[in-house]
């Protein structure tokens, strides 16, 4: 068994990199691989209740990443420097089960990993 | 001492320079004597495998410098299937199974599913994303 962090600096939408990173960080949670989501930069942005996926007529991965823990997923972290550059708060994320941290944990979180995958 | 790799591609061979890069890295660790596991192509990286890309002939050809170089190295050369069909990248298989008029997958290239990656990964001293 290896450990994986998935780090993602994308906003929701516009892209597939939230969606097609999630897909991979399940696929090896499901297969007993220690698997940890970090959201930095502009991914925080995916932690954001209410975004409608419907809108722009797109498949809402937001609703499969809020259902993180049923996936053997570790832990879901969000980085409180982008939290904060962007004005938002852990209370007004409404994310059940995540891990705000600042810069020295996200040195280690990602230290202590065998493999990093950026998406 | 001889390291083994995995090469995970995200990005298209045209339009974004980091398809480039993940090929000069890949021939210059077999060039010192490394190994490569096996190289996936995800995302957009699985254009990479579209046998009608057809760059001008004055032009780098991605894919067939990786065909190359798996005929030297002789590692796989993985897509991503999910990520491959939504992309248009159709083996023969994938035509029969999705009921499509034909298919374009390059020689050399497989389609295999996201436990494919991890295996190597599980084997891989390195993974290298580009």
């Amino acid at each position: 068994m290896k450990s994986y962090v998935f780090v993602f600096t994308h906003a929701s939408f516009g892209h597939s990199h939230g969606r097609e990173g999630l897909d991979m960080a399940f696929l090896l949670a499901s297969y007993d691989q220690k698997v940890q989501l970090l959201y930095l930069e502009d991914g925080v942005c995916q932690l954001m209740p209410n975004q409608q996926a419907k809108l722009v007529e797109t498949k809402n991965h937001l609703a499969t990443l809020q259902a993180w823990s049923l996936y053997d997923v570790e832990h879901c972290y969000a980085c409180q420097t982008s939290l904060q550059q962007r004005g938002l708060t852990a209370a007004g994320l409404a994310f059940e089960g995540l891990d705000i941290i600042n810069d020295v944990q996200i040195q280690n979180v990602l230290a202590n990993a065998d493999h990093v995958m950026v998406f | 001492m001889s390291t083994s790799f995995v090469i995970v591609v995200y990005h298209a061979p045209y339009g974004h320079e980091s398809a480039y890069h993940a090929l000069r890295f890949a021939e210059t660790i077999i060039a010192m004597g490394h190994c490569i596991e096996q190289v996936f192509f995800y995302q957009d990286g699985t254009l990479h495998a579209n046998a009608l890309n057809f760059p001008p002939s004055d032009e780098i050809n991605l894919q067939h410098r990786w065909q190359a170089l798996q005929q030297q190295a002789g590692f796989p050369l993985h897509c991503c299937i999910s990520a491959a069909i939504k992309r248009g990248v159709i083996s023969s298989e994938d035509q029969q199974d999705c009921a499509l008029p034909s298919h374009n997958l390059a020689a050399g290239f497989t389609n295999v599913g996201l436990p494919a990656l991890m295996e190597a990964m599980t084997q891989a001293e390195q993974v290298v994303e580009f």
